[in-house]
C-alpha cells in the first residue's frame, strides 16, 4: 500500500487526468443507457417512425445520435490515451528528472522496484477502465433498437468499444508506454514515439482482425428477423445478401433470372414486377451472409488473448531491460 | 589480506567509440575505513567512477570489485553494500522527506528509518515538509540522511558539497565525519573545494584527464611536497607543476624536501592538474 500511495502521488496529474477523463465518459455512457433504457422503440415503427405512437423511437433515436453516437468513439481512444500518458512517465519522468538514481541506489533490485510500479499504476488503470468498460456495456446493450427485438442475440456493432477489450487495449497501450519510457528515458519523445507504436497497435490489430474473422455463414432471413449482422457481414464478405433455391444451393440473380418463368425485363412497361417479385419468393430465400452474432465471444476473446499476451511479452521486456538501463 | 571496500583494476570508460576515454586505466584500493577526498576538475571521471560502483556505468577496461563484488555480476549485493549521493539531490519534488525514508525502507530492509530521522531533525528539518519547497542545501541535507541511513560501509558522495553555503558545508562535513568515525565505514567524497575535504578525509585522489594523477595519505602528500617560486627552479626543472598563486606569482609544486615551503592540500592538487595539463598540451603539440 505504501508504494501505491507513493507512486500515485508522484504520478498524481497523470493519474487525475485519466481518472477525470474515464469517469466523465462513464457518467455520461450511464446517463445515456438510463435514458434510453427507459425508452421503448416496438419493431413496427422501424418503418414507420412518425406515427404518434412512435414517439419513444424517435427520443430513442435523438438519444443516440446526441450522446451515445458520440460517446462510442471516445471509448476507442479512451484505453489508448489512458494507457499511453500513464505508461510512459512511470520510468522516463524518473530517468528524466534523475530520481532513478536514488532509487536505483537505494533499492537493489531494480526489477523489484519496477515491478511494484508496475503493479500499482497497471492495477489503477485496469481499475478506471473496467469502470468505464462496464459503463459502456451497459449503454451498448440498450444502445441499438434491433438487439431488443432480437432478444438474446449478440453483435458485432461497437465492437472492442465495451467489455473486456477496453481494459486489455489499455494495458497494451500501458505496456507500449513503459517500454517507450525505459528506452527513450524522456517523457515528451516516448510520449510521441509511443502514441505512433498506439496507432500502429490498433492499425494492426484491424489488419489482424480483418485477415482472421471466422468464416461468414448463410442465415436465412425471416420475416419479422432483423439482422443485427448484416453491416458487419457485408463489410467482411464483401457480399452480404444472396438467394437459396429449393436445393438449398445459393443462387446468384442472374441465375434466378436466367431460371424465371417470365420475361426479366424490367424496363419494359409490359413488365409485371409483382408476379416476378411473387415467383422470386416462391422459388427463392433471401440469405444474408454473415458472421452470427454468437461469434462474437469467440473473436472478442482470442483478440483479448492476443492482446494479453502482448502486453505481458512487452511489460516482461521491460522488466528484463531495466537491469541493463543506464541512469542518465 | 581482506578485501577493502572499494578496489578498481585499470579501470576504464569511454561513453562512445569515437569519443576519447572519461577515465582510463584507473587503479585504486580504499583502505577499510579511509575518508578518500576524491579530487578534479569537471570530466576528471570522479561521478563515472563512483557511479560505475554502483553498476550505472559498465566499464569497458578493467573492473570494479565493492567488497570484493564486482556490481556488473551481483549488482544487488554492490549496492546493498553501498550508501550514494548522486550530483543533483535527485528526490522526488512531490514527496514529503518522511515519503522518502519510508520509500528507502520499502526498497532496503536494512535501512535505519530512525537514524535517518535523527540526522533530518539535526539537520533543522521536519519530516513533513515536501522536498520541492526545499532549497538545494537543505535537499543535499535529505539525501546524507538517506545515504546515512542505510548503514551501508561504503559512502559514495558525488560532489555534495557543491551547492552549499560553508556553514551548511561544515554542518554536512561533521554529520558525515561523525557517522563514518563512529562505525568505521569508508567513505569516498569527490569534490572541487579541497579546503573543505581537507578537514574531513584523509586520503586523497586526484584525477585529471581522465588520469589518476595522485593516490595518498594526506598527512603523507602534506609531507612529501613542497612550493617554491617557479623563478628560483632552474628551468622548471624538478618540478612536478606549475600554477599561479594567489598573488599571480608561478609557484612549482616540488617533492625536493629541503625546497621553499610545506604545500597546501589546494597546491598539491592544483601542481599535479598542472602537470596533466601540460602533458595533454605537449602530446597537442
Amino acid at each position: 500500500m505504501t508504494t501505491v500511495r507513493l507512486v500515485t502521488r508522484q504520478h498524481r496529474w497523470v493519474v487525475g487526468f485519466v481518472v477525470i477523463l474515464a469517469f466523465v465518459i462513464a457518467a455520461l455512457a450511464v446517463e445515456a443507457w438510463a435514458a434510453l433504457a427507459g425508452l421503448t422503440a416496438p419493431a413496427s415503427c422501424i418503418e414507420n417512425l412518425d406515427a404518434v405512437s412512435c414517439a419513444d423511437s424517435r427520443d430513442f433515436l435523438a438519444w443516440n445520435a446526441e450522446l451515445a453516437e458520440r460517446l462510442m468513439p471516445a471509448m476507442a481512444v479512451l484505453p489508448l490515451l489512458a494507457g499511453i500518458v500513464v505508461g510512459v512517465p512511470l520510468v522516463a519522468s524518473e530517468l528524466e528528472t534523475r530520481t532513478a538514481t536514488i532509487a536505483w541506489s537505494l533499492g537493489a533490485s531494480r526489477r523489484r522496484w519496477l515491478l511494484a510500479r508496475l503493479t500499482a499504476l497497471g492495477m489503477g488503470l485496469a481499475i478506471v477502465l473496467v469502470v468505464a468498460a462496464i459503463a459502456a456495456e451497459l449503454l451498448v446493450g440498450v444502445r441499438h433498437p434491433l438487439r431488443g427485438l432480437n432478444p438474446g442475440e449478440f453483435t458485432f456493432d461497437d465492437y472492442g468499444l465495451h467489455g473486456p477489450l477496453v481494459v486489455l487495449r489499455g494495458l497494451a497501450a500501458f505496456g507500449i508506454g513503459v517500454l517507450a519510457g525505459l528506452v527513450v528515458g524522456r517523457v515528451l519523445p516516448a510520449l510521441l514515439i509511443g502514441g505512433i507504436a498506439v496507432v500502429l497497435l490498433w492499425g494492426g490489430l484491424d489488419a489482424l482482425r480483418s485477415m482472421g474473422w471466422p468464416e461468414p455463414e448463410v442465415l436465412v432471413e425471416e420475416p419479422g428477423k432483423y439482422y443485427m449482422q448484416f453491416a458487419f457481414g457485408s463489410e467482411a464478405t464483401g457480399d452480404g445478401t444472396g438467394w437459396l433455391d429449393a436445393a438449398g444451393q445459393r443462387v446468384t440473380w442472374e441465375q434466378i433470372v436466367a431460371r424465371s418463368p417470365i420475361d426479366y425485363r424490367p424496363d419494359d412497361e409490359d413488365f409485371d414486377a409483382n408476379a416476378f417479385d411473387a415467383w422470386v419468393y416462391e422459388s427463392f430465400r433471401p440469405i444474408t451472409l454473415a458472421i452470427p452474432g454468437e461469434k462474437l465471444a469467440f473473436v472478442e476473446w482470442r483478440e483479448a488473448a492476443a492482446l494479453a499476451a502482448f502486453t505481458f511479452v512487452l511489460l516482461g521486456t521491460s522488466v528484463l531491460i531495466i537491469e541493463r538501463r543506464r541512469p542518465t | 589480506m581482506p578485501e577493502p571496500p572499494l578496489r578498481t583494476e585499470r579501470f576504464g570508460r569511454r561513453y562512445r567509440r569515437s569519443r576519447p576515454w572519461a577515465v582510463r586505466d584507473i587503479s585504486l584500493a580504499f583502505p577499510d575505513g579511509s575518508m578518500t577526498a576524491l579530487v578534479g576538475p569537471n570530466g576528471a571521471g570522479k561521478s563515472t567512477l563512483i557511479r560505475a560502483c554502483l553498476g550505472f556505468e559498465r566499464p569497458d577496461e578493467g573492473r570494479i570489485l565493492v567488497a570484493g563484488i564486482d556490481p556488473q555480476r551481483d549488482r544487488p549485493a554492490a549496492v546493498e553494500a553501498i550508501g550514494y549521493i548522486p550530483q543533483s539531490p535527485s528526490l522526488y519534488r512531490s514527496l514529503t522527506i518522511g515519503d522518502h525514508l519510508v520509500m528507502a525502507l520499502a526498497a532496503r530492509r536494512s535501512f535505519d528509518r530512525d537514524h535517518a530521522l535523527a540526522r533530518v531533525r539535526e539537520a533543522g528539518l521536519s519530516e513533513r515538509r515536501k522536498i520541492g519547497e526545499l532549497s538545494v542545501g537543505e535537499q543535499v541535507q535529505v539525501a546524507l540522511a538517506l545515504a546515512l541511513g542505510t548503514r551501508a560501509p561504503l559512502l559514495l558522495l558525488d560532489e555534495p558539497l557543491a551547492s552549499l553555503d560553508p556553514l551548511a558545508r561544515r554542518d554536512f562535513l561533521t554529520a558525515l565525519v561523525a557517522d563514518v568515525r563512529g562505525r568505521g565505514a569508508t567513505a569516498v567524497l569527490s569534490s572541487h573545494i579541497v579546503t573543505d575535504v581537507e578537514q574531513a578525509c584523509d586520503r586523497l585522489v586526484v584525477l585529471g584527464d581522465g588520469r589518476l594523477l595522485l593516490d595518498a595519505a594526506i598527512a603523507t602528500a602534506k609531507e612529501e611536497h613542497r612550493t617554491v617560486p617557479a623563478s628560483e627552479l632552474d628551468g622548471g626543472r624538478g618540478a612536478i607543476g606549475t600554477f599561479a598563486g594567489p598573488d599571480g606569482q608561478l609557484l612549482a609544486l616540488v617533492l625536493d624536501g629541503s625546497a621553499g615551503r610545506p604545500a597546501s592540500l589546494e597546491e598539491i592538487v592544483l601542481g599535479h592538474l598542472a602537470a596533466a595539463r601540460a602533458g595533454r598540451v605537449a602530446q597537442t603539440a
